[in-house]
């Protein structure tokens, strides 16, 4: 009897372990490198506007193909860049239970826009319920996720902010094939204090596929904006704090996945505040005429 | 009818409100509530001979109360602490006030359950120890919630989620640890009546904290885990405990991936009389935290011990202490006590007791691998060698005699060597050697009066030179006493100057309160408890210091 018992908590105790197992052991600390051809091609150059003048304002949104709701985001999205034009850039971030795909052959809702940035950004944020947008991750009454009526005023808020930073992007690009050089340049524009990351993101716009849209099943949708991979890591990466007037140059290459529409393809770089999250200055570029 | 219904109900609730009110009063007023405060100020003075500043807001102070309350199988508690600012010398992130430590705890049965704060040990703590050491101003209380339980006589299962402590806040990692231990005599019959007693005990830690580094790839998930025994015969004592520490890149380690380890074994023997204990560890690569990131002592997950002898003499204690190294040590120390029987040549009328100990550190003995750019296991260690650097030794001896009713006496000696570039993180200072006497006399002059001398020295040709420290402490039993002390740095040389540190202080104590109030200097130097450091700065002021408990 006594030894069944000891037995029953040995047994008790094994299952809790079972929940600690959590352990990752890493073999390979370096991330991999993907193999960007850069030498002996002719590059398509395009540049983005500069922004010296005015703080560009970053919305990044939070959607899903099988959320319902999420048309009438977008749609929010397309009037405040209609209205505001050049100083919005808009993001879509797929992420959460409403962006799995279905499996193959399931005939709809098959392609996968999640990305291991999104995912990251929606458990970070906690993004709860969608559509939900951040406007440069600037916090409204404690939040960083906003609904779609709060965005226009955050961006309000913030568009005649005297930008800290500029950035002007480069986007060298050879569609055969299919590598992406993006130099990065940073100006100072005042003194900064805090410390910064610089993140760069490769979008697509006007991706036809599926999405619910209410009580529709929509084949044709025209996803906008959808982000599509990051070029320095899920946080980007650290640049020194600098004085006005200092420049910093960066380059990163990538390969463009056959699949995207190169014609549609964007360059995202922004700036962030790493202690409070919150985006000091963006830009975007397509990648070819 | 139906307003008559209303009425019925709405008495019958108010008779039943009234007495689930009046019950909850009887049963909280049943409880007992208990507390302890405490309140340490000091004004700071200019002073360009030693160093201190003044600061901005003359007077810093910090100032902590517990409060806990007990009811049967309930416990429920706070503690409300201030730093206003924080004193110097204090991590100066505990700026501000706040409640940082409410828990509550009931007991069912077999059943422990706390939610809220608690602290915790699993062993050594080789792998996991939360614990306050306020004059470090240390707290790495975990938040979150332990449940412990006890199947049978002789075994307990223990395990707990939480986020650690840092300063007013909690640091991003999450913490989840399991430990059990079965007392083997309890749970197998025939071993009952059996003279030798064996526990063994065994835990888990992982910690949890997201990978946001596009430099490395970084495991989220760091696990570690502890075995250990305690084997007691008789008089004789043995204990080991073996821990082991999955790959956990940090800018402790500078970000290698190699796991870490530490062992630690003590073995001990006593009788009346006559003490023996003699312990070693090594420690490779054991630093952990739920911060990565973090330094100093900031969200250490577990503890290393220190096999050293912990002194009170201030020129011993604060001066050149040692410091563990969860990066890498190998060390430990044997002590002998005992004592000379009365009425012998060596023990006089009244005995006399003496204590020897030895302590020493090294390095671990290791080779690199120069694979910063592929693994990052960083390096290679041979198990059961010594590195070639030295950390620490000492020598201790110390007397304690009474002469006569009215007159007893303890003398020290102590030959310290103390690496600073390692203990201290001072990259080319030289080796000290250090010899160190202290001779501490009290007097009981008459019924409640005594008085008390320390005349210590130490003497090297490093550092500072050689230190002289007098010390004179009256107490009027129960309620008064009043000291003065004079540190000198007589040996002082390279243009520093010979300063005196000089010290006033009195104090006041009445049952459960005391006050001390202080004037003078105090030297900048090294605070540890157990292994673990701050470095405290030179000061020049007026200290107050007041606690009470009721």
């Amino acid at each position: 009897m006594r030894t069944m018992k000891i037995l029953a908590y040995t047994t008790t105790a094994l299952l809790f372990l079972s929940l600690f197992t959590a352990c990752e052991i890493v073999k390979n600390p370096y991330p991999t490198q993907e193999n960007v051809i850069t030498e002996g091609i002719v590059f398509d150059t395009v540049t983005s506007t500069p922004n010296t003048t005015y703080r560009s304002v970053l919305i990044e949104e939070f959607t899903g193909h099988k959320c319902t709701n999420c048309p009438d985001g977008a749609a929010e999205i397309a009037r405040i860049d209609s209205i505001y034009g050049d100083t919005v850039i808009p993001v879509s971030l797929h992420a959460g239970y409403f962006a799995l795909p279905d499996p193959p052959g399931s005939g709809m809702y098959e392609e996968d826009f999640t990305t291991d940035l999104g995912e990251a950004f929606n458990t970070q944020f906690g993004v709860a319920a969608y559509p939900a947008g951040m406007v440069s991750r600037i916090q409204v009454a404690g939040n960083y996720v906003l609904t779609k009526t709060q965005w226009e005023p955050a961006v309000q808020q913030i568009k005649n902010d005297q930008p800290l930073v500029a950035i002007n992007l480069t986007n060298l690009y050879n569609d055969s094939v299919r590598s992406l050089k993006v130099l990065v340049d940073i100006e100072w524009l005042q003194t900064a204090s805090s410390s910064y990351n610089l993140q760069v993101y490769l979008i697509e716009d006007h991706i036809i596929a599926w999405q619910k849209n209410g009580p529709v099943d929509d084949p044709n949708y025209d996803h906008r904006h959808v982000f599509r991979k990051d070029l320095n890591g899920i946080w980007g990466t650290s640049i020194p704090t600098s004085a006005q007037g200092d420049t910093l140059h960066q380059e990163f290459t990538t390969n463009v996945n056959a699949e995207y529409k190169s014609k549609n393809c964007m360059v995202v770089a922004l700036i962030y505040d790493v202690n409070t999250y919150e985006v000091i200055q963006a830009t975007e570029a397509h990648i070819m005429h | 009818m139906l307003k008559k219904s209303l009425l019925l109900l709405g008495f019958s609730f108010g008779i039943s409100y009234y007495s689930f009110s009046q019950s909850l009063g009887e049963t909280i007023s049943n409880g007992e509530l208990h507390g302890n405060f405490q309140l340490d100020a000091q004004y700071y003075n200019e002073d360009s001979v030693i160093g201190a500043q003044a600061v901005p807001e003359q007077l810093l102070s910090n100032g902590f109360a517990n409060f806990i309350y007990t009811n049967k199988n309930i416990q429920a508690g706070f503690r409300y602490e201030s730093y206003l600012n924080p004193m110097l010398g204090f991590p100066t992130g505990y700026k501000g006030s706040g409640i940082p430590y409410r828990y509550v705890t009931f007991t069912n049965d077999q059943l422990e359950v706390t939610a809220g704060n608690f602290y915790d040990q699993f062993g050594s703590g080789l792998i996991f120890r939360s614990y306050e050491e306020r004059g470090l101003g240390y707290d790495n209380v975990m938040d979150g919630f332990r449940v412990k339980y006890k199947p049978a006589k002789g075994v307990y299962i223990k395990g707990l989620i939480g986020r650690q402590r840092l300063f007013f806040e909690l640091g991003p990692g999450i913490v989840r640890g399991l430990d059990g231990e079965v007392f083997l005599n309890d749970i197998l019959k025939k071993w009952n009546e059996k003279a030798t007693k064996i526990t063994l005990g065994a835990s888990f830690v992982s910690k949890y904290q997201p990978d946001q580094n596009t430099q490395y790839i970084l495991p989220e998930n760091v696990a570690s885990y502890d075995l250990r025994s305690n084997i007691q015969y008789k008089k004789v004592n043995f204990n080991i405990e073996y821990a082991y520490k999955y790959n956990d890149p940090s800018a402790d380690n500078n970000f290698i991936y190699k796991p870490g380890e530490a062992l630690l074994a003590q073995a001990s023997y006593s009788k009346k009389g006559l003490g023996f204990s003699i312990s070693g560890l090594r420690v490779d690569n054991m630093s952990y935290r739920s911060d990565r990131n973090q330094g100093l002592t900031n969200l250490l997950i577990n503890y290393i011990p220190a096999f050293t002898r912990q002194h009170t003499y201030n020129l011993l204690a604060t001066l050149y202490p040692f410091a563990t190294q969860p990066l890498g040590e190998i060390g430990g120390q044997a002590e002998l006590i005992f004592k000379i029987k009365k009425k012998s040549l060596f023990g006089g009328k009244y005995g006399t007791k003496i204590l020897l100990n030895y302590s020493t550190y090294y390095n671990i003995d290791t080779v690199g691998l120069n694979d910063l750019n592929t693994n990052r296991l960083g390096y290679k260690s041979n198990y059961f060698s010594l590195g070639d650097e030295k950390y620490w030794e000492e020598i201790n001896v110390e007397i304690s005699k009474k002469f006569s009713k009215k007159l007893k006496g303890i003398f020290t000696y102590s030959n310290i060597v103390f690496n600073q570039d390692i203990l201290q993180g001072k990259p080319g200072k030289p080796m000290i050697y250090a010899n160190i006497g202290v001779i501490d006399i009290t007097w009981k002059v008459a019924k409640k009066h005594a008085v008390r001398t320390e005349l210590q020295g130490l003497f090297t040709h490093q550092d500072h030179g050689s230190w002289a420290t007098g010390l004179i402490e009256y107490t009027y039993s129960p309620h008064w006493f009043v000291a003065v002390m004079d540190q000198y740095n007589y040996g002082a040389s390279h243009g520093e100057p010979k300063v005196h540190y000089y010290y006033a202080s009195f104090g006041y104590i009445k049952n459960a309160n005391r006050i001390q109030i202080g004037y003078g200097r105090q030297r900048a130097g090294i605070f540890c408890v157990g292994g673990v450091c701050r470095n405290v700065p030179a000061a020049n002021g007026v200290t107050i210091s007041i606690t009470s408990s009721f």
